[in-house]
């Protein structure tokens, strides 16, 4: 039970991290990014290459990982995100469902379909209890409640984030403020890019790693920035854990239902409070 | 106005003749079968507005009940194919009652949800009836003159689907209905102070798309003579999508015209370009940001600057004839 | 003579403001009347309400008699109630003619067959002598094949009123019909309601007070959510209350 428990929030912590990133741009730029989790793949197939060169150095790997997608989440978003403000909801959706078939094909072109293994980079268990832990989950849930309090000061307190949140609010206030909306969405739009390969990294090592992966976990976020609300920080933190905990429990009892169980919960939800876009 | 829908249905089944020595029958029975779905697809995203990223859900219902019909109550195709599209109906009726409440990114992704669940209860839960993973064969039997597993008559029978739905469609379209909902697209409140109850309109729409789309499902079954659960991958919307932006969404010549492109593209680019999905998806991107209307799209905006032209210049009383 | 439409303790709440605030209205079958006030007094809100555009968070509405506050604004179009918007509203994506179609074609009320409706093309020759006569109604027969987003906007204006004219209702609220026109339209839309106006009841806001006054047999004003006065156009215009309103309280000393 315990185990299921600290499953549950390890899904939801690396939920956490690639979510913040898409429900972010939706909230402040009203773009569906189906190319979010590109970042993600990316992430995670760059530590693969790393992880061979670094061998046993999977901190180091990591890092690198996540620095390198930064430019390449600026390009997608100077080159095409940009293009897509104010456009109609289908084409965004549409514009940035080509992305990732671009994205995921090129990843295919030069690393190949292949499920990549990797395993467990601390290998270590924690024994609590009586009860063996892995000490890397736990890790992770740290990062996710660190990335918490982490993001909820610098919302707070920097200048940037008080910005983010006021145009999260109202964009067209905050531009009439003479404050160029689009410069500090791009700077929100690389973060969450950064932390969804973040995310990807993290949660390598305790999954598959194959070319659609970031279409297979995309489904999950937007399950749960719908089920936290678009744009709420608070809210996706706390549907991020909760889902993750969905996912944990109905794997326990019905191993293939955990994704299923995800979406019939955001079904639910979307009945009971259908969001007006 | 009937002579000229007599000359479309005649035009496209034409084309399709036309191609079929060029290209092969099994192709393009393919062909017609997509170009049903791409209509049902377009009914709901080009006509109404309301994109679905799930509505290969009823594609698949339709596969799977006609499948399981025949593989275990009865070996006639023609109820097959009833009890595929009733089937697919109701499953709109019912989810629609909830999913049509939603718009915009929301009903997206509802559909895609139900999709997923969908593609997930014929792989794993129920197993036991429609083997999973590896699916099932069919078989049907002679109904009358029809026999489907020649590939002739499965030829012939699609088409004449194909004229059939068109035809169908094209009356909806063009009839009050039709206006309804493109208005509804275009003003939904609007509409409502016209004294329509848009949910009810938007339900029988959803439901209508379903069906067809239920249809296209049998016809897959009975083509391949088998049902996996690739019919009801979520991946496959993309197709649709692709076809009607391809075509124009809100026509449904578009709607042919974008469904033959894709299948075009999807069946014969993988030989040449390894790395095809990737020129899709360029192409997709070319067409949201230059070629919104599509081919038929653009082609029909140089149809009207040349009408415009003509009346303009038949005003100017130039090239006017002498009486 | 029982109320067309009445309505009692009609409230609205916005987050603390109050748009609507316990409003008496009421309107006479056949009666053209006239509501006026400073912007954000509540008129378009009060329209909202009738219209069933939300519903109110106090009072009640009656119309022909019925308690219609919780009836959908579908609904309350069958019954009898148009309406036009303050930003016209007609489908640009349609022609000119197409816009009439579904307000000519009731599918309920005209006893229309489903099959008619959903499969008869709209295009038939009926339908379309209606809609053409509706649009002769107010001068556009001659771009009945136009496309909407081709028409001017006091064009589009005298289409949304003959849409709003061929639901044959049995009040008409007109939203600001006369924002945004030249000289010469307003005077055809003046014109139009003129001669319509013996067929219904008509209530219109407007901020052109002069050209309205001759047109309305009762005026009300309202001011931050209140009717402050109602009754004969030529009274209510001289009524010190209205005037303060729109221009302020008179100086005492004015002398320099």
């Amino acid at each position: 039970m315990i185990h299921t428990i600290v499953y549950g929030f390890t899904i939801g912590a690396i939920l956490y991290f690639i979510t913040i990133g898409l429900s972010l741009t939706f909230g402040m730029m009203r773009v569906i990014n189906f190319a979010h989790t590109l970042t993600y793949t990316i992430g995670v197939y760059m530590l693969v290459s790393l992880g061979a060169l670094f061998k046993g150095y999977f901190v180091i790997a990591a890092m690198i990982a996540v620095v390198v997608v930064i430019p390449i989440s600026y390009l997608i978003e100077r080159f095409i995100i940009r293009r897509l403000y104010g456009e109609s909801l289908d084409h965004t959706f549409i514009a940035t469902f080509a992305i990732a078939l671009i994205g995921v094909d090129t990843i295919k072109w030069i690393w190949g379909v292949r499920p990549y293994p990797l395993s467990d980079p601390i290998g270590e268990y924690l024994m609590i209890w009586g009860l063996t832990l892995p000490i890397y989950r736990i890790v992770i849930v740290m990062i996710a409640i660190l990335l918490f309090i982490g993001l909820e000061l610098f919302f707070r307190k920097s200048i940037v984030g008080k910005i983010v949140v006021a145009a999260l609010e109202d964009k067209d206030g905050v531009g009439c403020l003479g404050i160029d909306v689009d410069h500090y969405f791009s700077i929100v739009f690389m973060m969450g890019s950064a932390l969804a390969a973040l995310g990807g990294v993290l949660y390598a090592p305790i999954s598959s790693v194959h070319p659609y992966m970031g279409l297979s976990i995309l489904l999950l976020c937007f399950a749960v920035v719908i089920v936290g609300g678009m744009g709420n920080l608070r809210g996706t933190f706390v549907s991020a854990l909760a889902l993750g905990m969905v996912m944990a429990v109905t794997a326990r009892y019905w191993s293939q239902g955990a994704e299923t169980m995800v979406f019939i919960v955001m079904a639910i939800v979307l009945i009971f409070r259908p969001i007006d876009i | 106005m009937r002579e000229r829908e007599l000359i479309g249905l005649l035009v496209i089944a034409g084309g399709f003749l036309l191609i079929t020595p060029v290209l092969s029958v099994n192709r393009v029975t393919d062909f017609m079968i997509f170009c049903i779905f791409a209509m049902s697809f377009d009914l709901l995203y080009g006509y109404m507005g309301r994109l679905s990223f799930g509505h290969l859900l009823f594609l698949g219902t339709g596969a799977y009940c006609s499948g399981l019909f025949l593989k275990y109550i009865s070996r006639n195709p023609i109820l097959a194919i009833i009890v595929g599209i009733l089937v697919a109906g109701l499953l709109g009726m019912l989810i629609g009652l909830i999913i049509v409440r939603t718009t915009g990114a929301c009903f997206a992704l509802i559909n895609l949800a139900v999709n997923h669940i969908g593609f997930f209860l014929v792989l794993s839960p129920l197993r036991k009836i429609t083997n999973g993973e590896d699916g099932f064969g069919i078989h049907s039997l002679p109904f009358g003159f029809l026999n489907f597993s020649s590939r002739t008559t499965m030829y012939w029978f699609v088409l004449i689907c194909l004229v059939l739905v068109f035809y169908f469609l094209k009356r909806v379209t063009s009839s009050p209905f039709g206006i309804l909902i493109r208005s509804i697209k275009e003003d939904e409140t609007r509409v409502k102070f016209l004294g329509y109850n848009t949910f009810l309109y938007k339900w029988v729409t959803f439901v209508l798309a379903g069906s067809v789309a239920g249809l296209a499902g049998t016809l897959t079954a009975l083509n391949y003579n088998y049902v996996n659960p690739n019919v009801m991958d979520v991946h496959g919307n993309v197709g649709a999508v692709f076809a009607c932006l391809i075509g124009g969404a809100g026509s449904l010549y578009g709607a042919i015209v974008g469904g033959v492109s894709y299948m075009v593209i999807s069946n014969y680019l993988p030989i040449y370009i390894q790395r095809w999905e990737m020129f899709l998806g360029i192409a997709l991107l070319m067409i949201i940001f230059r070629f919104q209307k599509g081919i038929w799209g653009y082609f029909q905006g140089v149809w009207e600057y040349v009408e415009r032209k003509k009346t303009v210049m038949k005003a100017m009383g130039v090239g006017a004839v002498k009486r | 003579m029982v109320d067309l439409i009445s309505t009692q303790d009609l409230t609205k709440r916005f987050d603390g403001l109050v748009a609507v605030n316990q409003v008496n209205f009421s309107l006479q079958e056949g009666q053209v009347a006239g509501i006026i006030g400073p912007n954000g007094s509540g008129k378009t809100t009060l329209f909202n309400l009738l219209s069933g555009f939300f519903p109110p968070s106090a009072g009640r509405i009656t119309f022909c008699g019925k308690d219609i506050t919780k009836i959908p604004p579908h609904k309350r179009v069958e019954m009898g109630m148009a309406r036009t918007f303050q930003l016209v509203s007609v489908f640009d994506s349609l022609t000119v003619w197409e816009n009439l179609v579904l307000s000519t074609i009731r599918f309920k009320r005209d006893q229309q067959s489903v099959q008619s409706f959903f499969f008869a093309p709209a295009r038939k020759r009926i339908v379309v002598d209606d809609c053409l006569k509706s649009l002769e109604s107010v001068g556009l027969e001659k771009k009945a094949s136009a496309r909407t987003s081709e028409l001017s906007y006091g064009e589009k204006r005298m289409l949304e009123i003959a849409i709003g004219l061929s639901l044959k209702p049995r009040v008409l609220l007109l939203d600001e019909p006369l924002s945004g026109l030249s000289d010469h339209e307003i005077g055809g839309v003046l014109d139009l309601i003129h001669r319509v106006r013996e067929n219904f009841a008509l209530v219109i806001i407007e901020h052109k007070i002069s050209k309205i006054v001759s047109v309305v047999k009762k005026l009300s004003v309202m001011n931050e959510g209140k009717i402050l006065c109602e009754g004969d156009p030529e009274k209510v215009l001289r009524d010190p209350a209205v005037r303060e309103c729109y221009w302020g309280k008179e100086e005492e000393n004015c002398s320099t």
